[in-house]
């Protein structure tokens, strides 16, 4: 039978290389190998580990959050980034004076469909009923890039702008896009988008919308009060505010970290702690390694019969998997 | 495009209690000093101990290596793209030690790492003591990138994929480099020269 080679032993003596594991068992020389190896992490280990003590820990923290602090670049826009603003300034003109100007007889009650942010103008005062009026209307205005007027649908549910205690004037839909929104010279502008508001008044902010949502937004002059999920950011001229990423589904989080407690008590020795916590893992995120080192941990744990049933459920369920072939020869050397 | 600027927190502190490494990730890239400071908490100690392994000598270095480790993190923290945030972390490490090393160091002669035996386990025989006492030495003498990867698999016990992508290797070259780490320090401890 030919030994694997030395880098494989390596993983095997990492836990990391089943079938090369399963090999040195019957294999003197690699047995050797191993053995000499474990020897060496075992020496290395016992070695007391550099220790963080708490007054440098607090001094580390602050320095390191102060040298973050110094770090923020000067707010500078890109030399290309003038002439894209501009011309989105310019489209933001003529939205904010279509909603403004034309608003006594272009007013819009609709509703925002699916994966577009709605975009609220609140009453002045001067509007005429949202029911009476008609987006398709002759001069109805057009939005600039990517922003598109809704046709009217009396029938559809109201959007969640449209339920707030001060009801808007007017709603159109931004499709993904950028989109400027110039209120210096009028009344307040409220963007409402699922989950996050955007407030500006006597400011000029352009917004990045994506997936229905706005993503981002870009205070060009004055400022924008920026509510999510009920918190609120109020950000300046020359910064930008990015939707902060969305957290892990639970299920996923929750399997990972099943995992991870699964690997710990893999590498400890402790198996059957091990195989209870890969079971645990089903996301299909972290599922297949959970699968493939449940089995292992099964072999380990001198537990053959129900190694072998793992292997042979992972070969099943993963056939094209990166340790499929591991758990087959895993499987091979098991036997029926 | 990059945040510019500083923004206020967008989470109170005890959602940041809860919050995934990658979710932190996500708000240190829009300057929120609290998500940074959690995430600072949560692996300081990991990142420490690394360094501290790596450089071995002297404490002073080892603090600023750890925190030039956090402060590239935070700064390139909108071009982090997983899988580990730990792992990340020890490839940025890794890189700030060698070019540290490089730069300002080289190598450190060996008797400048030697642990102090007083360190050691007082339970330990003489003979055990003496090699756990050259250990350190042995490790500062191995080439960079086979300690890196012999502290990372062998004592920090990460998996062998997330040490690839940590320091951009194949998971192959993981495991040789690993061979010969042990295979060096070996040789080393038995009166041999690596």
């Amino acid at each position: 039978m030919m030994c694997p080679s030395r880098h494989r032993l390596a993983a095997a003596s990492a836990g990391e290389d089943t079938a090369a594991e399963l090999h040195a068992e019957t294999c003197a020389r690699c047995r050797a190998e191993l053995t000499a190896m474990a020897a060496v992490v075992r020496l290395a280990r016992a070695v007391p580990a550099p220790v963080l003590t708490a007054s440098r820990r607090t001094e580390l923290r602050t320095e390191v959050l102060a040298a973050c602090d110094a770090a923020v670049p000067a707010t500078r826009r890109p030399r290309g980034g003038a002439v894209v603003a501009a011309a989105a300034a310019i489209a933001a003109v003529v939205v904010a004076v279509a909603w403004y100007g034309g608003s006594t007889s272009r007013s819009r009650g609709i509703t925002a469909p699916p994966r577009q942010a709605g975009l609220a103008v609140p009453d002045t005062g001067s509007a005429a009923s949202p029911a009476s009026s008609d987006a398709s209307a002759p001069g109805a205005p057009r939005s600039p890039r990517g922003a598109r007027p809704a046709s009217p649908a009396p029938t559809n549910p109201p959007s969640p702008a449209a339920v707030r205690p001060s009801p808007p004037r007017a709603i159109a839909t931004v499709a993904d896009g950028r989109s400027t929104i110039d209120a210096r010279d009028t009344a307040p502008v409220r963007v409402v988008s699922g989950d996050t508001a955007i407030t500006v008044a006597s400011s000029k902010v352009e917004l990045t919308s994506r997936a229905g949502a706005v993503t981002k937004v870009h205070v060009i002059i004055g400022s924008a009060e920026i509510e999510l999920r009920g918190r609120r950011t109020t950000v300046f001229a020359g910064d930008v505010w990015v939707r902060p990423a969305p957290a892990p589904r639970p299920l996923a989080a929750m399997a990972m970290t099943a995992f991870e407690r699964g690997w710990i008590a893999f590498r400890a020795g402790r198996y059957g702690e091990a195989i209870a916590a890969f079971d645990q893992a089903q996301d299909p995120v972290i599922a297949e390694d959970a699968a493939y080192w449940a089995a292992i941990a099964s072999a380990r744990a001198g537990d053959r019969v129900s190694a072998a049933r793992r292997l042979r459920e992972f070969t099943a369920r993963f056939p094209t998997a990166m340790r499929a072939d591991d758990a087959r020869r895993a499987l091979a050397r098991l036997g029926p | 495009m990059r945040p510019r600027g500083k923004l206020l927190p967008l989470h109170g502190a005890d959602d940041r209690a809860e919050l995934s490494d990658d979710a932190l990730i996500a708000a240190c890239a829009t300057g929120d000093d609290a998500a940074r400071s959690r995430l600072f908490e949560r692996h300081v100690d990991a990142v420490h101990r690394f360094v501290g392994r790596m450089q071995a000598s002297d404490d002073g270095e080892v603090d600023d290596l750890v925190q030039a480790t956090f402060v590239e993190a935070f700064r390139s923290a909108a071009r982090y793209r997983g899988p580990s945030v730990r792992a990340w972390l020890y490839g940025i490490a890794a890189n700030l030690t060698r070019a540290y090393a490089r730069r300002e160091i080289r190598r450190k002669r060996a008797h400048q790492a030697i642990a102090s035996v007083d360190r050691l386990p007082a339970t330990l025989d003489m003979v055990r003591r003496d090699v756990l006492a050259r250990l350190p030495a042995a490790l500062t003498a191995l080439p960079h990138d086979l300690r890196t990867v012999f502290i990372l698999v062998d004592l920090e016990q990460q998996r062998g994929c997330e040490v690839a992508a940590a320091l951009r290797i194949p998971e192959g070259t993981v495991w040789r480099r690993l061979y010969r780490a042990r295979q060096a320090l070996r040789i080393t401890l038995e009166g041999g020269r690596p």
